[in-house]
């Protein structure tokens, strides 16, 4: 009988071991979970609540898969051209450098009244080199510019001025002349884990861009990069959240390191215009380039107003 | 019996769950710690030294001033030594003070190379506070007085403005006799004249004895550009690489950028964060930065000093080294916006041996006075000093080095060029990389 009770011991000591073993796992596990991401969830609903601040998008979706990226512009060749130029409603030329496409149309193309992105990608495909790679990205009214960017693995690259397609648009709703730029080649960075769409949420209203009533209308994600003033070189893009806020603004999170920034379009285009196509369309005009003298002054009336001051 | 094996099957279980839960806790940790810090590789440095306030706020001149007549030391590591010694002075009872009152027969004028923050020299002199809560109390330089009557030393801090001043007193005799000895042996040879200049910016003194100085050849080590991408990129596996010309390395990611062109480095970071406001100095910010990767890779000293930058110059020799190539290989510049760094320019080499010398004559004080006297910006220029123009060349056998050569230079708008040779009008020319 002696074992007996040597077994009922020590099952007794054995729960007491137990118990003190959970305890201190349990600490552990909750002192190693402060840095984890449920917690600013959390806070960021309380937050929204308090901003009286609402998200009508999906965000609930897997966080992607995705690497920074990086690639050079590419060069556009003279078969390029002259296959454009096969088509009798348009007239291509490009740039000395051979990195900026650019397009007349013969008699301006009319945009359909309430045009969606689906009518206005099925518009004007039919004129452009690649068109499969290039999605809509915006309309913006002050320039009445509509702007396409190129995909790359699959998304788009966002607002950059080496990868985007431009449409001028006249005052009677017509597309006069377009702009194209591409990237070649893209080669993979490296894949750092990611953060989920909520987590670039709060980012943004830590960076105090979101105000009180506003409504996280729509998250999708793809590439973004801020460097972009160099002619030369690759350029790395990082996986980015696009989260628009009440239909109307546009602003990139960075999807690794949470960096913030708001996306006026205005802006970004008026400066690409001035610093970049602009001063190429110039130096095509100095050899009597009648296309490139079009452009410039459709380029020229439409950034008037916006022109930086220092000019 | 069937109470036995229930009781045996309970113990198991419990010896069971114990040895699980302790192999749990061992194992949580390496769970964790890939997740800490994903992809980040060993830590690189410059092999610098760690570098406190008072290694880089160093004065460029001490001059004494004596009846109206100036002067100085002909060594200046004489007048570093003078100065190491007047920050263990014990500087006590500061107050207020009128800036007209600062009057005397006998002073001693320490001057900076920039203007610095008065609070500042609370970590340079031995000094307890400064009584400024004023943050735009600008001091370029301080003043010591010799009182006769109370065998004391008065110090003063007049503010960059003239509008603020404030005084102090060493209650030493050691020290005042010190500096009265100094004062009693102006005509040794240790010791030369000065020539005041007023209708400068600020008061410039010019030693007026002809000098002969060596020029010297370095050999010199560059740090490995690996490694400085290491330094200024938290993920170096994100970042793309490109060679744009045959001695220049472009590190990009999306918004920041290294560029290393020949033997000098420029970064910039674009990213835009919330941004939580600081309570550090700009200055504070860049010390605690560079020191974090042993940055500062010889005698840097503080150059310039802005709201929100800082430069740092070389100085060999106890004189500062001009270089103002594209790339400039004697000074370290940060700028920073709140808590980023926002840009970062430096030389990455360092000098290691002096393979040759030779002797140089500079020239004629008077020469530099009359070109400073006649130049159309001389409300504009901030200093003269003589300095060694850092150039890299190549010797016979191709390799590259340095050499350092000394001449006048003068510094306007906060960059440094060479007084330009009298009776021509055109600035010298400056040394390339």
């Amino acid at each position: 009988m002696r074992w007996s009770h040597i077994k009922t011991l020590f099952i007794l000591s054995f729960l007491v071991l137990n118990g003190y073993l959970l305890y201190q796992f349990i600490s552990k596990q909750d002192e190693m979970n402060i840095p984890e991401l449920d917690t600013s969830n959390m806070d960021l609903d309380e937050e929204l609540r308090e901003e009286n601040i609402t998200i009508s998008a999906d965000v609930d979706f897997e966080v992607p898969e995705l690497s920074y990226i990086s690639s050079a512009q590419k060069k556009f060749t003279g078969s390029e051209i002259s296959n454009l130029n096969d088509n009798k409603d348009i007239k291509a030329e490009k740039t000395l450098d051979s990195k900026l496409l650019i397009v007349e149309f013969s008699s301006p193309l009319k945009i359909p009244d309430n045009a969606d992105e689906e009518t206005l990608s099925s518009l004007v495909s039919p004129y452009i080199l690649d068109a499969s790679d290039f999605s809509f990205g915006a309309w913006d009214d002050d320039l009445n510019i509509i702007v396409f960017f190129q995909n790359k693995e699959g998304h788009p690259i966002y607002l950059n001025r080496h990868a985007m397609l431009t449409f001028y648009v006249n005052d009677n709703n017509e597309i006069t002349h377009y702009t194209q730029t591409m990237l070649g080649e893209t080669d993979t960075q490296g894949s750092p884990t990611l953060n989920t769409p909520k987590i670039a949420i709060s980012s943004l209203l830590q960076s105090r861009y979101l105000n009180a009533e506003d409504d996280i209308t729509d998250v999708s994600y793809g590439y973004y990069s801020r460097i972009a003033e160099a002619e030369e070189g690759t350029q790395v893009f990082a996986p980015t959240y696009k989260i628009t806020v009440d239909d109307e603004r546009d602003y990139f999170v960075n999807a690794a390191e949470s960096s913030t920034y708001s996306g006026n379009y205005k802006d970004y285009l008026v400066k690409m215009l001035e610093d970049n196509y602009l001063r190429k369309l110039y130096l095509m005009a100095d050899e009597d380039d009648s296309l490139a003298d079009n452009l410039i002054s459709v380029i020229e009336n439409k950034i008037e107003p916006f022109r930086s001051e220092s000019e | 019996m069937k109470l036995e094996t229930a009781k045996s099957l309970l113990l198991i279980i419990l010896i069971g769950t114990s040895l699980i839960l302790t192999f749990g806790m061992w194992n949580y940790r390496a769970e964790y710690e890939p997740l800490n810090d994903d992809e980040s590789v060993d830590k690189a440095d410059l092999g610098g030294e760690q570098k406190q306030e008072n290694d880089v706020i160093k004065p460029n001149d001490v001059v004494f001033k004596i009846n109206g007549e100036f002067y100085s030391y002909v060594d200046p590591e004489d007048s570093a030594e003078l100065f190491e010694d007047i920050q263990t002075w014990e500087i006590t009872d500061l107050q207020n003070t009128d800036a007209e009152e600062k009057t005397a027969d006998a002073e001693v004028e320490i001057i900076f190379p920039t203007g610095v923050p008065l609070s500042l020299f609370e970590n340079i002199l031995n000094i307890d506070r400064t009584l400024s809560n004023n943050m735009n109390f600008y001091v370029d330089r301080f003043y010591i007085q010799l009182q006769e009557e109370d065998q004391l030393l008065k110090v003063y801090f007049v503010s960059l403005d003239g509008d603020e001043a404030v005084e102090g007193t060493i209650h030493s005799t050691t020290n005042y006799e010190q500096l009265l000895s100094m004062f009693s042996n102006l005509t040794d040879k240790k010791f030369e004249e000065n020539y005041l200049l007023t209708e400068t910016a600020r008061n410039i003194y010019i030693p007026v004895e002809e000098k002969s100085m060596e020029s010297f050849k370095y050999t010199f080590d560059r740090t490995n550009s690996a490694d400085v991408r290491n330094i200024m990129f938290t993920r170096p596996n994100l970042v793309s690489e490109s060679k744009s010309a045959p001695e220049s390395i472009m590190y990009r990611t999306d918004d920041r950028q290294l560029n290393i062109t020949g033997h000098g480095m420029k970064f910039i970071n674009v990213a835009e964060w919330n941004k939580e406001p600081v309570d550090k100095s700009v200055f504070q910010q860049s010390l605690e930065n560079i020191n974090e990767h042993a940055g500062f890779t010889d005698d840097y000293r503080l150059d310039s000093y802005t709201n929100d930058s800082v430069t740092y110059r070389l100085y060999r020799f106890q004189y500062p080294v001009i270089n103002n190539s594209y790339m400039d290989l004697s000074t370290i510049y940060q700028r920073w916006q709140s808590d980023q760094l926002s840009e970062y320019t430096r030389s990455l080499i360092t000098l290691d041996t002096v393979a040759n010398t030779s002797s140089k004559k500079l020239r004629d004080s008077d020469e530099i006075i009359s070109s400073i006297q006649q130049s159309k910006n001389i409300a504009d220029i901030q200093d003269v000093q003589i300095g060694y123009r850092l150039t890299v060349e190549k010797d016979v056998n191709g390799e590259d080095y340095v050499l350092l050569e000394p001449d006048w230079y003068q510094r306007v708008n906060d960059s440094w060029s060479a007084v330009p040779e009298k009776n021509t009008g055109t600035q010298n020319v400056e040394g390339g990389s």
